[in-house]
């Protein structure tokens, strides 16, 4: 079949299932005032902060023994892996599962309101570093964006999943692809690219969110000339150079700025792009209406570990050192809590949180910068393996989003204590080629103890982890907690956990039944509190344990029952069973 | 060169079985297997096409290593791709030559 043909097929798919009835529109305002909407999750990191914390009480560390399952549904497909963060509005969940397929399901009753299954050309799927996984989608006025695995940016109808418009954001072939969430900010539709792995050069893109026109582009790898430039090789290399900008970004609606994380240079291996490498590996501060850069702060220069710069900035506001800062936190793969003055871009403090971290012997408390680079484990080109580095390139930390709880002044994130050898490539395999696998080091993650993962809660004040929970195996799920005072999150054997966000103390659990690598959410329906989960081992996680591979959404309440409403059995497949 | 291999491919697709046909016992067999030049290349080939997936001894698609997978089935299957799963097709962009070559690595005594 023709590729014109089968988007024929699916749009035929499209119609024949019920629409939203009344959907109101997103509106700016409702984008920026999202933490005072106490019921709905209308963007990705809940508010423009990415705090991920809801004002919702009923789910409490008394009470969350008694969650049970209300609904589950199968995203079905080829099970991926399921990485993202459903949005919830007007009754119904909105999210994205492998392969950008994008669902509209009735939260009442967990059926399918309509789907979106995008058809992809012929050998994407070996230009997706970490697997065909997808992290989320956005809302905005009546429709639902979503950037496609092949670097194409739809926007399509919330009542009926029709496509509105379309745009190109890069050619997949290229080696740069898509997969987080789009940041709406008023009209402007922003996405980061994947792609570090096949040498992109990578940039933020606007596209207008009424008409798809594309209204700037920001490269994060300067040009010669350009500010930053200084710190790259006098060559061609900048223009393969990596600084990927895979997650999604934040944005203070108070001073107009939006914040992004930057990924590592490329190729791997140091020698191959002398220099600090601006500004791969930072935090970048932009005027989100021109795409100007602000200012930037880089963690970890010519990174030769994969140490991705990309968390994304959570925006916190608290006291530290008996000052009230602005500040913007991550938790970063190269093992280290940064807290930064959001207002200029200056380094306010660091510590670590993995044991034994050996690139480095400790963040300069005055500049930010590594001191001490252990410069015997930055793999020689050509070379025998080095090991062992920690953090492994897995992180430290990585893509799954962590929470903050203004109440309690924690910041929740999971860390995974492991290590890495790493080998680079010889010279003659250095050769960049638009599409091609361009990592130029082979590596090997190390298990450094009996257990991997840490779940950690980071007093931001005082500049330290108040509990922390071990687990045997890497964690990848995200987190969500409640001003009820109950964290969420999974881990790769399936489980959805709840633990007391003062303490740690675990309060349930229960088996999803594939690995959990997607991150929770919470809403209010009719009165209710309900949590919702995507299960479904995939990704990089993948590589890691062997659970049983799957695509659920699951969805908890305290005593919940569902409305199994009307609506099922009409999707019976009139041809082979007509009514007699 | 290169729009030939592919035409060369894509001729070779008609004469192939369709997926999950019997295959005759006599089956292609891969012309380079043993060859050092051969393998060397293909070791190149992996590295950048392969690998990304496999690894070393598999992680998102199996351990090629360790492939069962007749001659012509792995030729097929690196050419049309695996229908339900990551594996995407290569015919567009490697040669007939170049799965033989990426075959006689994964088959030979060389490892990733």
């Amino acid at each position: 079949m023709k590729p014109t043909m089968r988007l024929v097929a699916l749009a035929l798919i499209a119609v024949t299932l019920p629409a939203i009835a009344h959907a109101k529109p997103v509106t700016s305002e409702d984008l920026v005032k999202a933490q005072e909407n106490t019921g709905e999750w209308l963007t990705y990191g809940r508010d423009y902060r990415n705090w991920r914390y809801s004002p919702l009480t009923e789910i409490t560390p008394d009470n969350a023994e008694k969650l049970s399952p209300v609904w589950a549904m199968s995203t079905g497909g080829q099970f991926g892996g399921l990485e993202s963060t459903p949005l919830f509005r007007d009754g119904v969940l909105y999210f994205s599962a492998d392969y950008a397929r994008v669902f509209a399901v009735d939260a009442k009753t967990g059926n399918i309101i309509w789907r979106y299954d995008p058809e992809y050309e012929d050998g994407l799927s070996a230009m997706l570093c970490c697997g065909p996984i997808h992290r989320g989608i956005a809302l905005k006025d009546d429709m639902v964006l979503v950037a496609r695995l092949d670097a194409k940016l739809v926007a399509l109808s919330r009542t009926d999943g029709k496509v509105v418009w379309e745009a190109k954001i890069d050619e997949w072939k290229n080696g740069v692809t898509t997969n987080s969430a789009p940041l709406v900010v008023n009209d402007h539709v922003i996405v980061g690219i994947s792609g570090g792995e096949y040498g992109v050069r990578g940039y933020l893109k606007s596209f207008n969110a009424k008409t798809g026109a594309l209204e700037w582009q920001t490269f994060t790898v300067p040009a010669p000339g350009e500010p930053g430039s200084e710190t790259w090789p006098k060559d061609d290399t900048w223009k393969s150079g990596g600084g990927p900008t895979w997650l999604t970004g934040s944005y203070d609606a108070e001073t107009n700025t939006l914040y992004w994380g930057i990924g590592n240079p490329a190729p791997w291996p140091a020698e191959t792009h002398v220099g600090d490498n601006l500004w791969t590996e930072s935090m970048l501060a932009f005027d989100p209406d021109t795409g100007k850069m602000k200012w930037g702060f880089q963690y970890t220069p010519n990174d030769p570990w994969d140490y991705d710069g990309m968390a994304t900035p959570i925006l916190v506001d608290a006291k530290v050192d008996g000052q009230d800062r602005k500040l913007a936190v991550v938790s970063n793969r190269n093992g280290f809590f940064y807290a930064i003055d959001r207002s200029n871009g200056q380094f306010v403090y660091a510590f670590p949180l993995v044991e034994g971290i050996n690139w480095t012997t400790g963040i300069d408390p005055k500049t930010g910068k590594p001191m001490n680079v252990n410069e015997a484990l930055k793999p020689k080109v050509g070379g025998p393996q080095v090991k062992t580095i920690i953090p492994g390139l897995e992180g430290g930390t990585n893509w799954f989003p962590p929470a903050y709880d203004p109440e309690l002044g924690l910041f929740f994130t999971s860390v995974n204590q492991w290590g890495m050898g790493l080998t680079a490539w010889e010279k003659t395999k250095l050769v960049y080629k638009p599409g091609d696998f361009y990592q130029g080091a082979d590596y090997q993650m190390y298990r450094m103890g009996d257990t991997i993962g840490r779940i950690k809660a980071i007093d931001v004040t005082n500049k330290k982890v108040v509990w922390e929970v071990k687990s045997a195996l890497p964690l990848f799920s995200g987190m969500l907690v409640t001003k009820g005072g109950v964290l969420f999150t999974g881990d790769l054997r399936g489980r959805f956990l709840a633990y007391d966000a003062k303490t740690g103390k675990e309060l349930w659990k229960f088996q999803t039944g594939s690995g959990i690598n997607a991150s929770p959410v919470t809403y209010e329906l009719d009165g209710k509190q309900y949590v919702a989960i995507l299960s479904g081992l995939g990704g990089d996680p993948n590589f890691y344990y062997s659970a049983p591979k799957g695509g659920m959404l699951w969805v908890f309440a305290i005593d919940g029952k569902v409305n199994e409403g009307d609506l099922y059995n009409t999707e019976v497949i009139e041809k082979m069973l007509p009514r007699q | 060169m290169r729009a030939r291999f592919i035409l060369a491919a894509a001729a070779l697709l008609f004469a192939l079985p369709p997926p999950g046909a019997a295959h005759a016992e006599e089956g292609l067999t891969n012309p380079f297997l043993g060859k050092p030049e051969a393998i060397s290349a293909g070791r190149d080939i992996y590295q950048r096409k392969c690998l990304v997936c496999h690894q070393s001894a598999g992680a998102r698609g199996p351990n090629l290593f360790a492939t069962k997978l007749s001659d012509q089935r792995f030729l097929e299957t690196v050419i049309k791709g695996r229908k339900g799963t990551q594996m995407p097709a290569f015919g567009a962009r490697l040669s007939i030559d170049e799965v033989w070559q990426v075959h006689a690595f994964v088959k030979s005594t060389d490892h990733y």
